[in-house]
């Protein structure tokens, strides 16, 4: 849940980078930290399984700067991608405000991506969300490689929200910050707790 | 005020506020966001990091704990430490049942007296009626409508 300070002018938001594994939600905020000034972004915190496998969470906290004397701060969180780790991503959503859906747009993967989002929307239900109430953005991520599915069928079998979606390759940067981009303008949106004039 | 400010005027009523010197104090939001820090400095970059790993860490022990039969919610703590650093991790107090209490030390002759006072600092400071810093209201949005010119402004550093 977003918390707006307004003693100290500031707000702070927290986004999860959902998908399934091996489909590049690590890779987006890496490109996120590279491409970020050092005043900007905090230390970029990754627990991982020998074999760079995302055993828990990946963490990166941003300061974007003022929207209308607000400091904003985001603070993206990556789940484990991997089947057995349910658990985990239960926990990694637990007050999530936004959540980007990084799809693996490969044509065998269409199987993996939907399992995953069913799931998404099981561990938000479990804990009271409502998926089609959470600022959402779907990634199709890999758009480099040869066999991929048309952006066309992943928006048919996935994006059953008309979701604002991105094409990708995440690996090259390219989409990265477009779809930061979106998921952060719909957070601000979305955030309550003004002040009644 | 601040919610910093308050606990800074808090804890000086504190009859073993020498403890301070030795020791971090975080309070942390459920969602493991830094509200106020005490005591011994540290970064800011350390600190984020912090309130981020053991709110995730207290989240994975407190399911855990459901795991195991007759589980007693009363006063979890979550502790790792050597002889001399560590940290704890106290659960919410009743008056601020939103508000994590994480307690970092470093180089210390006797941590078996900070677990003890941290849990008498966390009661004492529990006494401060927490206002989360959102004196807002929960049906008003905050900024309405954002523009793409805002958007734009904000994400001005990665030429997008």
């Amino acid at each position: 849940m977003s918390f707006v300070n307004h003693n100290k002018k500031e707000v702070n938001c927290k986004i999860v980078y959902y998908g399934p594994g091996l489909g590049g939600k690590t890779t987006n905020i890496q490109h996120v930290y590279k491409k970020t000034a050092g005043e900007a972004k905090g230390n970029m915190i990754k627990l991982n399984t020998e074999n760079e496998r995302t055993l828990f969470f990946d963490f990166l906290p941003l300061e974007l700067g003022e929207i209308r004397g607000y400091k904003t701060r985001f603070h993206l969180y990556t789940v484990p991608g991997q089947v057995f780790y349910e658990a985990s991503r239960k926990l990694v959503l637990r007050a999530v405000d936004g959540l980007v859906f990084v799809a693996d747009s490969q044509l065998e993967k269409m199987e993996a991506n939907i399992e995953s989002l069913q799931g998404l929307e099981k561990n938000l239900a479990d804990q009271g969300y409502d998926i089609s109430k959470i600022p959402l953005v779907f990634q199709w991520n890999k758009r480099d490689l040869p066999n991929v599915s048309a952006p066309e069928d992943l928006e048919r079998r996935l994006n059953k929200w008309g979701a604002p979606s991105f094409c990708a390759n995440a690996v090259d940067g390219e989409g990265v910050f477009e779809t930061l981009k979106e998921v952060s303008k719909l957070v601000l949106m979305n955030l309550k707790g003004g002040l009644v004039e | 005020m601040s919610v910093e400010k308050k606990l800074i005027e808090k804890i000086k009523s504190f009859s073993h506020i020498d403890l301070l010197e030795s020791i971090s104090i975080l309070a942390l939001s459920v969602e493991g966001q830094v509200l106020g820090h005490l005591g011994k400095k540290l970064s800011h970059n350390k600190m984020q990091s912090m309130g981020a790993l053991l709110v995730g860490l207290w989240q994975a022990s407190d399911t855990l704990t459901d795991l195991i039969e007759n589980k007693d919610d009363e006063d979890l703590k979550l502790s790792f430490q050597s002889s001399s650093s560590g940290y704890y991790l106290l659960s919410p107090g009743h008056n601020n049942p939103k508000v994590f209490w994480a307690f970092i030390f470093e180089g210390v002759i006797n941590p078996g007296k900070i677990k003890v006072l941290s849990q008498k600092l966390r009661d004492h400071m529990d006494e401060v009626v927490y206002l989360s810093g959102n004196a807002g209201n929960e049906s008003v949005e905050l900024f309405n409508n954002v523009t793409d010119e805002e958007m734009d402004k904000l994400f001005s550093f990665a030429g997008v």
